[in-house]
């Protein structure tokens, strides 16, 4: 790693952590999950009051992390990021395998969006609701992958490193969310099918074989074990009318205790705390036909030393009403201070739209619908912080509660409030991401499909690059795990949603190493061409002119004095003053077009005039006295010598007495920078008007289209690209302060360097070459 | 969703514009104003609030008219400077005959 890498990496992290800093918290404390966990943490519980669907794994990990970081909020979001920097790192891993071998452009362009699509992704920005198992479960999942394709090529030693961390993490991930295990799992089958397809022959080669079998029986052990040895004590029993997220919630609010008995009309009206009307209404609800909302909760506000104080009801269904029509519904029952929560869990990965916004709330859902104010007051300890016209679901506890929980506060208020701008954004940027989610995983089953085919079928083959097969491979593995793991999810009842999401990172890693697959490494840049038998001897130097009467007469006594081997060309480009005079007087041949072509026009008409005089050589020289006759000598001397295709007269390659002025230089530098970013090539000088052309580049040059409108770095790139061999060669130049130059005012210069910039890109665009063959 | 509708369509309009670039079925000088007006309309279609906003401090009341406007300022500058550049082309060709006519005059 170089400098270069360390500081983009550093910049990396901290962005991220900006982002995750800003968007607290990504753990909300919307449940008593988190309760519970830390009460396991904290050993007040056993672990297996944790569900026995989550098992060990994140608990642990939790405690990792408090460990290492502090017991509060804060400290847990630190280990996220640190578990979030892992996920990136190791698909990085996974991507730079794959894009070893393409041109630099696309591996720009490759890092770019997968960056875009891992800091910019719902799990920072949106998904608030987003529990911890979601944070680490990609990154294991990603190891996975990456350890299974490791492992089909891994030798002796390292074979049984993987053999172990792939049962061990596929182990941990039943234990973390036993819905995420297939995606693992999954790439342990394929990888598996990938070394029986490679035809094992040794002992070591055999065993790596066996390992699916091996993990599934490493698993089932570790499950009965967990059972059998540890206690279980399931959840309340009450779990049968509600659901578990509900108990939970109710379980955690310690300042209440959830009322048992059967909710009827007797009941509610021997209760001592509701007022009458509060009374009536709430039988009104149960005598109400509409099914919906018959499912009550009262609950028995306790102050500290346990006292009941007062009564709040909950309204709770477990089935998806419409948010409008709930609301609609306490409006005209009117219900005073009502706390709603509509049970729910998030049916979908566009389980961010839920966060944002109110509408479409899919299958079951929890939110808090009313809409409070700020205030935390003695009455209500579930609040809802709004944000401008949207409610944003974050739950916030009033400092009383706070105290109790380990998850201390540390000013919540504060840290709760996501900044505006930032939310803003990420509404806007949303809807993009959820779009993309769907498209990939609607692409997914037939990417999948296609790549393991072509694997199977190219591995069979005998003409194939070891490289791509690895890279089909790989391919393969993520697709179908990818596929699998959604697959899985629709079957148990689930639809995509956030337990898909887990799929997403490794999918987009795979779909932009399917970028690297297809693009042609530019292979003529490398090699340098040898023209054989390249002669050199005609020789023709072009001279654009455009009223250049006080100069052009000069120049033309100095070629003739310092450059006797060239024959000289002007192009009058529709001169107004006496330049065409002079020309006749000195006896050059010119050529006077009928119109006025402006600069790119009269160069490329001096080309289409050598082309056509069989010309072996031309030099492109300044009509306005800036460029030395002498030094052209250099540009044709560096071409005799190296064979290259076009020689460049550079005036900052070494040190010379030109005086730049300042903007052209800023011009200069801009320009060979981004030439050096996309084609890995120093160019000091991309703007020098004084080059020496092969008869290769003036065919070319000659082709339609080609000669752009306005020649400069952009043409530079162009060959680069190509393939072209290009040298550059210092050489001295005069200032000349006489004339129209063709960059004054303030306007042109801008606009050109607009045009010019626009051009270098989609150059580049241009020739980025898909290829779809494998075979080489 | 129609939002994303919207998307979609300019990011076609976009790519379209761009493989147009490179399949050399459109110089790149020219490519520059078209690609930029696709890019207003992607960063219009996902941030559609602006024109609300740009309108009420124009003094527009009804923000959709911004949009129309916009779009026929955009279109009437690309026909504008299609019909200079036909114009001068006319005088161009017309300049090449005469040209033309002249040179086989001379020839004979």
């Amino acid at each position: 790693m170089n400098k270069k890498q360390i500081i983009i990496g550093m910049i990396l992290i901290i962005l991220l952590a900006i982002l995750f800093y800003s968007t607290l918290p990504i753990i909300s404390p919307d449940s008593s999950l988190y309760y519970n966990l830390s009460n396991i943490v904290n050993r007040q519980t056993s672990f297996s009051y944790w569900n026995e669907v989550r098992g060990f794994t994140l608990p642990v990990l939790i405690a990792i992390i408090t460990t290492l970081f502090g017991n509060n909020i804060l400290g847990i979001n630190t280990g996220l990021l640190l578990s979030y920097l892992l996920l990136i790192f190791v698909n990085l891993k996974i991507l730079s395998i794959t894009l070893t071998k393409s041109n630099k452009s696309v591996k720009i362009i490759s890092y770019t969006t997968f960056i875009l699509f891992f800091t910019l992704n719902p799990l920072i920005i949106g998904y608030s609701h987003t529990l911890l198992t979601e944070a680490f479960a990609p990154l294991f999942i990603s190891l996975v992958i990456l350890f299974s394709w490791l492992f089909i090529y891994s030798d002796s030693k390292k074979t049984g490193i993987y053999y172990i961390s792939i049962i061990l993490l596929n182990i941990l991930m039943w234990f973390l969310k036993e819905p995420y295990f297939p995606i693992c799992f999954i790439s342990v089958i394929i990888s598996t099918i990938f070394v029986i397809i490679r035809k094992p022959k040794s002992k070591h080669e055999k065993i790596k074989v066996t390992l699916p079998i091996l993990t599934l029986v490493c698993l089932i052990f570790s499950i009965f074990i967990w059972q059998n040895i540890l206690e279980k004590k399931h959840v309340s029993d009450e779990s049968k009318n509600q659901s578990f997220l509900a108990t939970s919630i109710l379980d955690g609010l310690t300042n209440f205790r959830h009322i048992n008995e059967n909710i009827n009309e007797e009941y509610i009206n021997k209760n001592k705390h509701l007022s009458n009307s509060d009374k009536q209404k709430l039988i009104n609800i149960l005598k109400d036909n509409d099914k919906k909302y018959k499912n009550f909760i009262l609950l028995e506000k306790l102050n500290i030393k346990g006292d009941t104080i007062g009564n709040e009801y909950l309204l709770l269904t477990n089935q998806t009403p419409n948010l409008n029509d709930v609301l609609v519904f306490l409006k005209r029952m009117s219900i005073e201070n009502p706390l709603l929560v509509i049970d729910s869990y998030a049916s979908n990965y566009l389980a961010t739209i839920n966060v944002f916004k109110a509408k479409h709330i899919g299958h079951r859902h929890y939110h808090p619908v009313k809409t409070f104010e700020e205030s935390f007051t003695e009455n209500k300890s579930l609040g809802l912080v709004t944000f401008e016209e949207r409610p944003i679901y974050w739950w916030a506890w009033s400092n009383d509660i706070a105290k109790d929980r380990p998850y201390n506060s540390m000013h919540l208020e504060k840290i709760n409030k996501p900044h505006k701008l930032i939310v803003k954004i990420a509404e806007a940027i949303n809807p993009i991401f959820l779009l993309s989610f769907k498209l990939i995983f609607l692409s997914v089953p037939f990417l999948s499909i296609y790549y393991f085919v072509r694997t199977v079928y190219l591995r069979k083959n005998k003409k194939i690059i070891e490289h791509k097969i690895r890279i089909l491979e790989l391919l393969s593995i993520i697709f179908i795990s990818s596929f699998g793991h959604v697959v899985f999810h629709a079957m148990m009842g689930a639809i995509i949603d956030r337990y898909a999401y887990v799929a997403y990172p490794v999918t987009i890693t795979g779909l932009i190493a399917i970028l690297s697959l297809h693009t042609k490494v530019n292979e003529k840049t490398k090699t340098k061409t040898k023209n054989m038998s390249q002669k050199y001897d005609k020789i023709l130097v072009t001279i654009p002119a455009y009223n250049e009467e006080k100069n052009i007469s000069k120049v033309i006594d100095e070629l003739r004095k310092d450059f006797k081997q060239a024959d000289i060309l002007v192009i009058n480009d529709c001169s107004t003053d006496n330049t065409p005079n002079i020309l006749k007087d000195k006896n050059v041949t010119f050529v006077t077009p009928p119109f006025n072509m402006k600069y790119s026009g009269a160069v490329q008409t001096g080309i289409r005039y050598a082309k056509e005089h069989n010309y072996n050589c031309v030099i492109q020289f300044d009509g306005d006295g800036q460029h030395v006759a002498k030094e052209a000598k250099k540009l044709l001397d560096k071409m005799k010598k190296s064979n290259c295709d076009l020689v460049i007269g550079s005036r900052f390659i070494q040190k010379t007495d030109y005086k730049h002025p300042f903007f052209r230089k800023v011009g200069t530098v801009f320009y060979s920078s981004i030439i050096k970013v996309f084609t890995d090539r120093v160019i000091t000088d991309p703007t020098s008007g004084m080059q020496c052309l092969n008869n290769k580049i003036i065919d070319y040059y000659s082709k339609l289209g080609v000669y752009p409108e306005f020649p400069d770095a952009n043409l530079i790139t162009d060959l680069i690209l190509k393939g072209y061999y290009i040298e550059e060669v210092s050489v001295e130049m005069r200032l000349n302060e006489q004339g129209v130059s063709m960059h004054s005012g303030i306007i042109k210069p801008i606009k050109y360097m607009i045009i010019v910039t626009y051009s270098i890109f989609l150059i580049v665009i241009k020739n980025i070459e898909l290829e779809w063959k494998y075979y080489e | 969703m129609s939002n994303i509708f919207f998307i979609i369509i300019s990011g076609l309009l976009f790519i379209y514009i761009l493989k147009s670039v490179k399949d050399n079925k459109m110089p790149i000088y020219e490519s520059f104003l078209w690609v930029l007006g696709s890019i207003s309309i992607i960063v219009l279609s996902i941030f559609p609030k602006i024109i609300d906003k740009i309108a009420i401090k124009l003094g527009i009341n009804y923000p959709p008219a911004l949009l129309f406007t916009l779009c026929i300022i955009f279109l009437s500058m690309i026909i504008f400077r299609n019909s200079r550049r036909i114009a001068h082309l006319q005088e161009k060709i017309t300049v090449l005959a005469q040209e033309i006519a002249i040179l086989k005059g001379n020839k004979k």
